[in-house]
């Protein structure tokens, strides 16, 4: 009870001290808007370069990481693998899938609809097996030796879809006679959407390719599904990372292992340098900006105290405490800073529009710009505010009692 | 009588800017003043009267004192004011210090600044309170003028917003630096005369500084003169000397 009379003196001088302060934020409404002006202006680079580097940088990241090619590690040149060297690259954590090719002369054949007239289109053959990640959703089963599974642009191309059967014309020619023809009937057990494969390739199990590689190569009189590729020697690879930004680390593990390599997209390797330059930039603007802030945050407390030095005498004659004062200088620094955070927040909503133009210039497909976590943001906000509110303390703290007679008397 | 207020042996050392300059030193052997005293305290300029004042006001610090107290109910003990701390909180009731000039607030009416004062001694509510700040108010003839901000008031009726807010609560010392400085002798008159009345009203001791002795006289003050940097006896309006203590 005794403490009831201060506690409610304490109250009633913190809620003038609130009161006064906006009425003097208003009635000096050209300083107080020059003040969040600045505040803002020093607060807003980090944070809108922040909503940069994640607008671009994440959504760019996520685009990537959607598109599965860019997780392959293109083979460049034919080499000799065998199946030990397969099973090896099967083993390493860098790999997610791996299934072996033949050469280009077996995988690029004429084809058309079966049953149809007209021109054969070149027909880009590559290898799937079980656990293929392009064919995930689309071919789980294992696909048949006789079945081909076509990219959407392939089977526009050949004019077919799901079930269809498609005619490849294989050819080879004897070293003393003419050549010869052989069709080749594969049913097309599934089309990939363009989202998700964008050239025009069809896709068969390592197996009928390496019985068109025995026919072809004359090792074998018709070009059937070989029963037995384990002991094959392949040319290339289809080879995948568990993630694109693995795909650097797999593509540079092929690198010692011999072969030429590279990367389906350089993409990656251009979003990890655009991702380093952006968050140096973002460290020394960071800096630079963080420096500016708490400098310029003092700087106007101060400024405001030496101008106002009179009038906050003038409140302590009467009967505003320290105490009271302090709260007049928190909350006038925290609510000039709070306004400033939000203009500096407006503006990371307001670089929204030109970051989505950017980052829809380097998106295979369209997709929602990433926005940065607002957590963050208002943590950095709040920071800033206690920052200015410390500054006005600052302030507040050099009215000394000497300094009050000083002031008072107009000295 | 019943002191109010109560100072021994004090003194006030002020205005050494260098370690050459000598400083400037008030003593004050004793001053006492009750309820419903006035006081005058007058002196050439730079004698120390502000100097005083603002010691009283808790403005500023004494050097020493052998007492410095406030007494706000004769069956309570004093308030010992020679200890340290923030005491601005005595100016929001007890204590009311009227400053000699730039007593107005830039950014709020004078009605809006009166009611800060009585906000701060938790009258804001009063019914009486808001009597009195209207008969005050009357009084000093201001009641035209309390909704206009400092930049829209003369220099006459800033000086009495000023006053205003220094009487607009009941004090047990109002302490007031030169209130008829810059006024016309009708409205020096008028300042006086709600000074003189309000110490009697409120049983408040009134102290104020000036230069215009005949003035406070003729109101009634008792004076007090500072001469070369002490306090000389004090003498009724009448001329006879009073004791201090």
């Amino acid at each position: 009870m005794a403490d009831a009379a201060p506690r409610s003196s304490a109250r009633r001088g913190a809620r003038l001290a609130i009161r006064v302060a906006l009425a003097d934020l208003r009635h000096d409404r050209f300083l107080t808007v020059v003040g969040i002006v600045l505040l803002a202006a020093l607060i807003a680079p980090p944070l809108v370069l922040h909503a940069i580097r994640v607008g671009l940088v994440e959504t760019w990241a996520q685009d990537l990481a959607r598109d599965i090619r860019n997780r392959e590690v293109v083979i460049i040149g034919e080499n000799s693998i065998g199946a030990g060297q397969l099973a090896e690259f099967a083993r390493w954590p860098e790999t997610d899938f791996v299934v072996p090719e033949p050469s280009f002369f077996v995988s690029t054949q004429r084809a058309r609809k079966s049953g149809a007239r007209g021109s054969s289109v070149d027909l880009n053959l590559r290898t799937t097996a079980p656990g293929d990640p392009v064919m995930a959703g689309i071919a789980d089963a294992p696909l048949g030796p006789a079945e081909v599974v076509l990219s959407a642009r392939a089977a526009e191309d050949l004019g077919v879809g799901e079930g269809d059967q498609i005619t490849l014309r294989l050819a080879r020619t004897p070293s003393d006679a003419s050549p010869e023809r052989v069709p080749v009937e594969l049913r097309v057990a599934a089309v990939i959407a363009a989202s998700r494969w964008a050239g025009a390739e069809g896709f068969v199990t390592p197996q009928t390719l390496l019985g068109f590689r025995n026919w072809l190569t004359f090792l074998s009189d018709v070009p059937t599904p070989a029963d037995h590729p384990e002991g094959a020697v392949w040319q290339s690879l289809r080879i995948y990372a568990p993630t694109v930004a693995n795909a650097p680390a797999l593509q540079m593990r092929l690198d010692q292992a011999g072969f030429e390599t590279r990367l389906m997209t350089d993409q990656v390797d251009r979003i990890l340098k655009l991702e380093t330059g952006l968050r140096q930039i973002f460290s020394i603007v960071l800096a630079l900006s963080g420096t500016a802030f708490v400098i310029t945050a003092f700087l106007l407390q101060w400024l405001s105290y030496v101008r106002k030095k009179r009038d906050l005498a003038l409140r302590s004659v009467i009967g505003m405490t320290g105490a009271d004062l302090t709260t007049f200088a928190v909350f006038q620094g925290g609510v000039m800073t709070a306004l400033g955070g939000l203009v500096a927040l407006g503006l990371v909503g307001a670089v929204r529009g030109p970051v989505e133009t950017i980052v829809h210039g380097y998106l295979s497909t369209p997709a929602e710009v990433e926005s940065p976590a607002l957590l963050p943001l208002l943590a950095a906000v709040l920071l800033a505010v206690a920052i200015g509110a410390l500054a006005g303390i600052g302030a507040v703290r050099t009215l000394r009692p000497h300094v009050i007679s000083t002031v008072l008397r107009g000295d | 009588m019943t002191q109010v207020l109560e100072l021994r042996a004090l003194r006030v050392t002020a205005g050494a800017e260098t370690a050459d300059e000598a400083p400037f030193r008030l003593e004050v052997p004793a001053l006492a003043l009750g309820r419903a005293d006035c006081v005058a305290l007058t002196g050439a300029s730079g004698c120390g009267k502000s100097t005083l004042l603002e010691v009283l006001a808790l403005l500023r610090s004494p050097e020493r004192a052998a007492r410095f107290a406030l007494r706000l109910d004769p069956e309570r003990p004093s308030i010992d004011l020679t200890q340290p701390g923030d005491r601005a909180h005595l100016r929001r009731g007890p204590i009311g210090y009227v400053p000699q000039s730039g007593g107005v607030l830039p950014f709020l009416t004078a009605r809006m600044q009166v009611e800060a004062v009585l906000h701060l001694a938790g009258q804001a509510a009063s019914d009486t309170a808001r009597q009195r700040l209207n008969r005050l108010s009357h009084a000093l003839e201001l009641d035209a003028h309390l909704g206009k901000r400092r930049t829209e008031l003369s220099g006459g009726q800033r000086k009495r917003v000023a006053l205003l807010t220094g009487l607009a609560v009941p004090r047990a010392l109002l302490i007031a630096d030169e209130p008829t400085a810059g006024l016309d002798a009708a409205n020096a008159a008028r300042v006086m005369q709600v000074l003189k009345r309000i110490a009697q009203q409120d049983q408040s001791a009134v102290l104020i500084a000036t230069h215009d002795t005949e003035a406070a006289r003729q109101a009634g003050f008792d004076i007090v003169a500072i001469l070369g940097g002490h306090l000389a006896p004090r003498l009724a309006p009448d001329g006879q000397e009073l004791r201090h203590g």
